[in-house]
């Protein structure tokens, strides 16, 4: 393999490291945007209030902890690739 | 410019590039799908390649064989003639292939075998600025021209569309700068280049700006998805040359035309042809959509306003308008090859 194709072979795969990580924070940041309304009109209701908050701290912790799993994967992938 | 030596640092080192055969004995290889692919990669994410450092970036350098030039082993002396082919966004120097006479030919082959000039081919990373892009290709000329024999005789430099922006912004740069290849340059000659901004820029500037107005997931998916463009497609919305153009500024902001007018070079003869997808350049189809991609106005660098600083529109004898072609088309045309050709043969 020539100098330039293993150039362009290791570009794709630094594109695929960098596609997953900014994906996964951009998606994440949609998936917490979209699912933030519903909670904040189900806080806005005195009676469920307090439960709802309880649910939306679960849900944020299992969001971030499930999208900062598939970046510290990602790196982890990197990080063996480049050595 | 505090960026320079950033930018001068990121000109391919002709120590590092491979060396392929001179032009005169190189053939044209084809230029396979890969090479296609990275050339839109590049021209939709190209900045961000950039700046990554993504070995998919197409390093600006003059190809031939779809390898890069060592520039320095392109000979290069007094009696020198070059021309050199840029290409438009997400191209490469494929795009201006065509047939003649039973045989594969482009504009600057035409010339070598008429005229005797030198062709090259420059490829470059279409997704970054053209200011940047100018500085580079200006530096580049530089490294070819600037050598102990001397300066060439002649450059003429062919621009395609975008390609037209980046050799201006780097005869501007040039002049500034004062280096030796301006004084060689005979003619620019812009193919279809947005001098005044292109239509379809402008329509996903509104459109992404309209769907940030709705709060929802969907619209904001689509609106990042289009502001996920490259800059260097954001510079065609205005035909951005220089750096004061976009420096400091929202490149997303709702048509705001920011540009500083930037002489045109007086020692140069600036040639334009404007393609006219009707069948004559006064066709309403063709005044209302140019070449599909750019209006007249624009190809032509001034419209009923009035025309840029230093540009001669009372000189009718280096525009031209082509009927009943698109602007890909332009690129690969007998009939501007033979416009080209007799613009340079008449100098």
């Amino acid at each position: 393999m020539d100098q330039q194709s293993l150039e362009r072979w290791r570009g794709l795969e630094q594109l695929l490291h960098d596609g997953v990580e900014i994906g996964a924070t951009t998606v994440e940041s949609y998936h917490r945007k979209a699912a933030g309304k519903p909670f904040e009109i189900l806080e806005s209701i005195e009676v469920i209030a307090v439960p709802t908050r309880i649910i939306r701290t679960v849900h944020d912790g299992i969001l971030t902890l499930t999208y900062g799993s598939i970046r510290t994967i990602n790196r982890a992938l990197d990080f063996s690739s480049r050595r | 410019m505090a960026s320079e030596e950033k930018r001068a640092a990121q000109v391919p080192d002709a120590a590092a590039v491979p060396t392929a055969q001179p032009p005169s004995a190189a053939k044209h290889a084809r230029t396979g799908i890969t090479d296609h692919a990275i050339s839109a990669l590049n021209a939709w994410i190209g900045d961000f390649l950039a700046r990554s450092e993504n070995g998919l970036q197409q390093q600006m350098a003059f190809y031939r064989n779809n390898r890069p030039l060592d520039c320095t082993a392109i000979p290069c002396d007094r009696g020198s003639r070059f021309c050199v082919l840029v290409h438009g966004l997400g191209g490469n120097e494929s795009q201006w292939r065509f047939e003649l006479d039973g045989r594969l030919t482009d504009y600057a082959e035409q010339l070598e075998h008429h005229l005797g000039f030198t062709p090259l081919y420059l490829r470059y990373n279409t997704g970054r600025r053209i200011s940047e892009n100018g500085a580079l290709f200006a530096r580049l000329l530089e490294q070819l021209c600037g050598r102990s024999e001397g300066p060439p005789v002649q450059i003429v430099l062919i621009g395609h569309s975008m390609g037209g922006l980046v050799i201006r912004s780097a005869c501007h740069q040039a002049a500034e700068q004062k280096l030796r290849w301006v004084s060689s340059l005979s003619h620019a000659i812009y193919i279809g280049s947005p001098h005044l901004g292109a239509p379809l820029e402008k329509a996903a500037n509104i459109a992404g700006n309209l769907l940030g107005m709705f709060d929802t997931t969907a619209t904001q998916v689509i609106r990042d998805v289009l502001h996920s463009r490259s800059e260097g497609i954001k510079d065609l919305r205005y035909g951005n040359l220089v750096e004061e153009d976009w420096l400091e500024y929202d490149p997303d902001e709702l048509l705001h035309n920011r540009r500083v007018p930037v002489p045109w070079l007086e020692s140069v003869t600036h040639c334009r042809i404007a393609g006219a997808i009707g069948s004559s350049a006064d066709h309403p189809v063709s005044r209302i959509f140019g070449d599909a991609m750019v209006r007249r106005q624009s190809a032509e660098g001034y419209d009923q306003r009035g025309c840029e600083p230093g540009l001669r529109p009372t000189d009718p004898g280096h525009l031209c308008v082509v009927s009943g072609l698109s602007h890909l088309g332009l690129a690969r045309n007998p009939e501007v090859s033979k416009q080209v050709e007799s613009w340079i043969s008449k100098a």
